[in-house]
């Protein structure tokens, strides 16, 4: 994996509504999300000749924006978004193992689906002892590896039971 | 008579949703109408409908608590104290620049201090339920002023906290002392609201929150109408207590709060603007016309320049400043709360319609600003990719000229571009 690249993300919180993140891209136009307190996401892009001003918007939902996330391949904020989701409900660290009969075994992590399927993210993968974190989607399971993941409750003991599944 | 009842108050209703839908198809605030549709009903109206005034005035009662208990709700306190640290200059401004008209013109107009003080707090608070909706239909929660915005209103929501509770006591007549002791009250109140969250939080959670929609409603209800009750016996004002407490609800709560109660609050919002336009005489508005246009034209200047000063604080060009100056116009719901105090306290007979017209007005233009301020935007953005050369592949041909060639390919061609580019 690429180490992630050192853009300055700006950080303002708007009152009432949320959080915004955004940055300047190449071209001098602004980018970033609005996490918006009620819950789901604001993309938006600002205008070429304009940048004070929003050119385009999308709102998202928290599922749409985690998906996008994934597209992308690894999220920078994912520790804005779990820092956001804390307050609506309890989120939990877990550790999921990969056991010899799953069907993961020696399949890259991103054939799980596990966060598009449950909404839980995987922070690192324990092998030999060692934790490998952020492992990306193309990283292949070996039977012991141990998963760490956060989410909600339900959604980690609906991420146990996909793991334990078998070939 | 029951059934003449039910008619009548199913027709208000009926023709309040119709205001409503109105008022959401052209992005304006349904207040002003919901104020007209008062005025036209009222007792003394060409159309006087005898609609129960008890139901009314119990409506209009839980309307103002609801109203101010989740706009308290929608803020965190470390929100607060964070946005007022940066916007604390351009909060001033706004405090100065907004009260002074109101207060002054009372004063020329020969009120009593606490009549003038009322009316400055009316031309003071701009409506944050209008800005925040008409950012949140145009897109321009991303702009540079957005935030900028939001401190702004986010002081004046907490300026008020304050003001209602000294409005309170200059109300029913309380002197300097009395009104020091009403903020006390407040500041007590805030006290055992946050200690009582802290200490007993998860007891009151467990009592309250349960899978069950209707026990949450009726549990959050309860304690709101309990506190504000309590409030209004310690002699400070209902609406500050509920607005207290809401700052006090904050994560999963909040939420809930916002989704079970935000459709009582439209009801009995709504029913408290009609209300307030019960009790205006129609016929007491001519005479107070001169000074509400003076108003509206001086509030509505006096935010513009608030606006670009907030802007300018947080580093936006000069559409960013004439957009923010152009949300922050409108008045609304908090003006009409504190012109209610003087219609209670039997303050000066033209409170209640100076402050009407003012916030019609005002409610009005604000948002028309505003659309007149994205027409410019959208102006200047045409004119600059069609001459300096945009992003868009499909006008590729145009941007890679220069200004002077395509002035040279002659009008239609241009025009023709332009008219692509406006949607």
């Amino acid at each position: 994996m690429t180490t992630p690249s050192t853009v300055e993300v700006d950080r303002t919180p708007l009152p009432g509504i949320g959080l915004r993140l955004e940055f300047v891209i190449g071209d001098g136009r602004r980018i970033g999300v609005i996490h918006r307190q009620r819950g789901g996401v604001e993309l938006f892009i600002s205008h070429p000749s304009e940048p004070d001003l929003t050119a385009t918007s999308v709102d998202l939902t928290a599922s749409e924006a985690a998906t996008l996330t994934e597209l992308f391949g690894g999220s920078v904020f994912s520790h804005e978004l779990s820092h956001l989701r804390e307050a609506a409900s309890a989120i939990v660290v877990d550790w999921l193992p990969i056991e010899t009969g799953s069907r993961f075994v020696d399949r890259p992590l991103g054939d799980t689906e596990l966060r598009t399927r449950t909404g839980v993210s995987i922070v690192a993968v324990i092998r030999d002892g060692k934790a490998i974190p952020s492992p990306p989607p193309r990283f292949v399971f070996a039977a012991g590896d141990v998963v760490v993941a956060v989410g909600t409750v339900e959604a980690l003991a609906a991420a146990t039971e996909i793991l334990r599944s078998e070939a | 008579m029951r059934g003449v009842f039910l008619l009548e108050l199913g027709a208000v209703l009926l023709s309040l949703t119709f205001l409503a839908r109105l008022a959401g198809r052209f992005s304006f605030s349904p207040i002003p109408l919901y104020l007209g549709l008062g005025l036209l009903i009222g007792e003394d109206s060409l159309l006087p409908l005898d609609v129960s005034r008890e139901f009314v005035d119990l409506g209009a009662e839980l309307g103002v608590i609801l109203l101010l208990f989740l706009l308290g709700v929608e803020y965190s306190i470390d929100e607060l104290t964070a946005g007022t640290r940066r916007a604390y200059r351009p909060g001033t401004v706004d405090l100065t620049l907004n009260f002074l008209p109101g207060f002054l013109v009372g004063w020329v107009l020969g009120w009593s201090f606490t009549a003038a003080f009322l009316l400055g707090g009316v031309t003071y608070i701009s409506s944050s339920g209008i800005a925040a909706k008409l950012m949140r239909d145009l897109g321009w929660l991303g702009n540079r002023e957005a935030p900028a915005v939001l401190s702004v209103l986010v002081i004046e929501d907490l300026v008020m906290a304050i003001y209602l509770a000294v409005a309170a006591a200059l109300v029913i007549g309380a002197s300097v002392g009395g009104a020091a002791w009403s903020i006390l009250g407040s500041a007590a109140l805030v006290g055992v609201v946050l200690v009582a969250a802290s200490r007993f939080g998860s007891r009151i959670s467990r009592l309250v929150f349960t899978h069950s929609d209707e026990s949450v409603l009726l549990g959050m209800l309860g304690i709101v109408l309990t506190v504000a009750g309590l409030a209004e016996q310690v002699r400070v004002s209902a609406a500050v207590g509920a607005f207290l407490l809401g700052l006090a609800v904050s994560g999963e709560a909040a939420q809930r709060a916002g989704r079970l109660l935000g459709p009582l609050r439209d009801l009995f919002g709504a029913t408290f603007f009609l209300f307030f336009g019960l009790q205006v005489d129609p016929g007491a508005i001519p005479p107070i016309l001169t000074p509400a246009m003076v108003l509206v034209v001086v509030a509505g200047t006096t935010k513009l320049v608030t606006g670009w000063v907030a802007a300018s604080s947080f580093g936006a060009t000069a559409g960013g400043r004439r957009r923010a100056g152009a949300l922050l116009i409108a008045r609304g719901e908090f003006s009409i709360i504190i012109a209610e105090l003087g219609v209670e306290g039997g303050l000066e007979p033209q409170l209640a319609p100076l402050a009407t017209a003012v916030v019609v007005g005002l409610a009005v233009l604000g948002p028309a600003a505003v659309h007149l301020t994205g027409v410019i935007d959208r102006r200047g953005v045409r004119d600059a990719i069609v001459l300096y050369g945009g992003r868009h592949d499909s006008h590729a041909v145009v941007s890679t000229q220069s200004p002077r060639e395509v002035e040279k390919r002659g009008d239609e061609l241009h025009i023709e571009t332009r008219e692509s580019l406006v949607d």
